[in-house]
């Protein structure tokens, strides 16, 4: 009966003890984890603000290419999806569609991929080239 | 300074669900008061998002958050005062005397709440425009209806890819829009102060819940172990909706728990409500909904008293009114239903593969839930071995009839792995851990309402 007693005790105490171990191990990993100095959504956003800025639209859908979608380039998934994502939230109220179906589209290319579309798509845009691998393809001939 | 205005934003909601259900539920002992704080937070913003959604259908005027929180406030405050006599906030009734033991771990919780407010500090200042399900879904969608303006319609867009989740409620989008609104911009600390409201909503609410079904040293234990689990703090800066949702499923238990001692009719109704709210947080409310229902068919009819179906309903009926319309004339299909490439549904459902591999990510979950380096569940069932369990006879009903709200929510999880569209492990991994803290915080309530309490033990 005593024994099972100092058990329970010893039981809340460990609790407490968990507790508070648990807590100081997250807010020590929180440190660890990144930075207050750099915002990368921010900074994935502020790459686009020239992009929104040349856009002669305030509302509508545009098209998004990226490296996933030339063929041939190197990309790993993952990253192609995150970068989809956050140029989305970027570029809210606009829809993002993947894609050259719209009138305009934006890229988001590394050099040897931009290089790549130019070659499959000569002419049939106006390109605009922004600071960060960054594009904005305007279709010439809207009858296609 | 953007950090306290992201907090004022939402106080009028929160003071005025508060005052609310104070009216509703009379009553003034320091338990009592701490649960209606609690309920107040997650009930008031509710109300206002919902409130807010009618607003933008009907007049279609971003600028109504404020003043529909205002008038709300406005409205408790009055009936408050009118109240003031016989239903006084303070003083409390009971002399509020602390005993040691209760003081230690009164020592412990003040520690572990000054650690956790720090850690939800440092992650929200590394972390201004939140995790990836902010981005991906809730803040894009308050992007949408914020910069939309009159055309905040295109947020449900059937053209928004999927992974969106265009079909998603609007619980937490319109209350970060109706923020920004408010502000005059788009402050990031909006949707923060958002998550801090609900993280602490959930302790005052599990704690207060505790307390009076059990004792102040039961109820700082149950604060020790919710805190000391560091993925609730962390969802709080993450600014998406799993928490929102954890409040409401706590919150409608609590209150079916509490109606079953009390017989008060209005919580019943308030359950109704806050299970309504759920299903206006995310599309796993639809299935807790379904739950909470069985629930209460299954009180009525233990209690042989099927009157009580009737406040339960009246309560659930305008969430789920304007619920029904926006999943039947606004959002767009979902994903999980909408996919016609998918296997049919019988090969999903006789592939053992895919029972065996959910089974066993389930419980390696469970089992390492919490982001610690110390298994929780482990832990908890020593305790519950040693201490063991000392429910109270009359409460038999109230037991089954919460747990198996959580048992329908979690085998209807089970369910929604087996046929899901997706690549089954990435589902697994992106959602699991998120859908188990939906459920915890109910769990923990159930867990130390029923087990013998440190006053008893330390007291022999």
């Amino acid at each position: 009966m005593q024994l099972r007693l100092r058990a329970q005790q010893l039981l809340i105490g460990l609790i407490m003890l968990v507790s508070l171990y648990s807590s100081v191990s997250y807010l020590i990993w929180t440190q660890s984890a990144g930075t207050v100095a750099f915002d990368h959504v921010a900074d994935w956003e502020s790459r686009f603000t020239p992009v929104k800025e040349t856009l002669p639209i305030q509302r509508g859908t545009l098209g998004y290419i990226a490296d996933w979608d030339i063929p041939g380039a190197d990309f790993a998934p993952s990253d192609q999806d995150a970068e989809y994502i956050l140029t989305q939230y970027a570029f809210a109220p606009f829809i993002l569609v993947r894609g050259v179906d719209q009138e305009w589209i934006v890229g988001s290319l590394s050099p040897r991929s931009y290089e790549a579309w130019v070659q499959i798509r000569l002419g049939e845009y106006k390109d605009y080239k922004f600071k960060g691998n960054v594009y904005l393809f305007h279709r010439l001939d809207l009858t296609k | 300074m953007s950090i306290l205005l992201g907090f004022l934003v939402y106080l009028p909601s929160v003071l005025a669900g508060g005052l609310l259900i104070h009216q509703l539920w009379p009553g003034n002992q320091s338990a009592r008061l701490l649960i209606k704080l609690g309920l107040g937070t997650g009930l008031g913003l509710g109300l206002t998002s919902m409130l807010y959604f009618l607003s933008l259908l009907i007049f279609n005027v971003q600028s109504g958050f404020l003043v529909i929180q205002l008038i709300l406030l406005a409205l408790g405050l009055a009936l408050a005062w009118t109240n003031r006599l016989q239903n006084p906030i303070f003083p409390f009734p009971e002399k509020i005397t602390v005993t040691r033991l209760q003081k230690l771990l009164l020592s412990a919780f003040g520690l572990l709440i000054v650690i956790s407010i720090g850690s939800y500090f440092v992650h929200a200042l590394m972390n201004p425009h939140g995790g990836f399900d902010a981005w991906m879904i809730y803040n894009r969608t308050a992007r949408f209806f914020y910069r939309g303006g009159a055309d905040w319609l295109t947020a449900f867009s059937p053209q928004i890819y999927w992974q969106f989740h265009a079909d998603y409620p609007l619980f937490l989008s319109l209350n970060v829009a109706g923020a920004w609104n408010t502000l005059g911009s788009e402050s990031m600390r909006a949707p923060q102060a958002h998550g801090a409201y609900m993280l602490f909503g959930i302790i005052f609410l599990l704690m207060g819940a505790v307390a009076f079904t059990r004792t102040t040293g039961q109820s700082l234990l149950a604060g020790l172990v919710l805190l000391g689990t560091p993925v609730f703090v962390y969802e709080g800066p993450r600014e998406a909706a799993d928490l929102t949702l954890s409040f409401f499923v706590l919150a409608t238990v609590i209150l079916f728990f509490l109606y079953q001692r009390k017989q008060k009719p209005i919580l019943v109704t308030l359950a109704g409500f806050a299970s309504g709210l759920a299903a206006w947080t995310k599309n796993e409310g639809l299935l807790f909904v379904l739950a909470v229902c069985l629930a209460c068919a299954f009180i009525a009819f233990q209690l042989r008293n099927l009157k009580i179906l009737i406040p339960f309903g009246l309560g659930l009926a305008f969430p789920g009114a304007v619920i029904l319309y926006f999943k039947l004339f606004l959002a767009p299909s979902n994903d999980l239903f909408a996919n016609t490439n998918q296997p049919s549904l019988l090969q999903l459902l006789t592939d053992m593969d895919r029972y065996r591999l959910i089974f066993s990510e389930f419980i390696d979950h469970i089992v390492w839930f919490g982001r610690s380096h110390i298994s929780i569940l482990a832990l908890l069932l020593v305790y519950m071995l040693i201490v063991r369990l000392a429910p109270r006879a009359s409460d038999h009903t109230a037991y089954l009839a919460c747990a198996s709200i959580l048992a329908v929510q979690f085998f209807g999880y089970f369910a929604i792995y087996l046929v899901t569209p997706h690549d089954l492990d990435w589902h697994l991994r992106t959602s699991l851990g998120r859908l188990i803290m939906q459920l915890y915080p109910a769990a923990l309530f159930l867990f130390f309402a029923s087990l013998s309490d440190p006053e008893t033990v330390f007291a022999k």
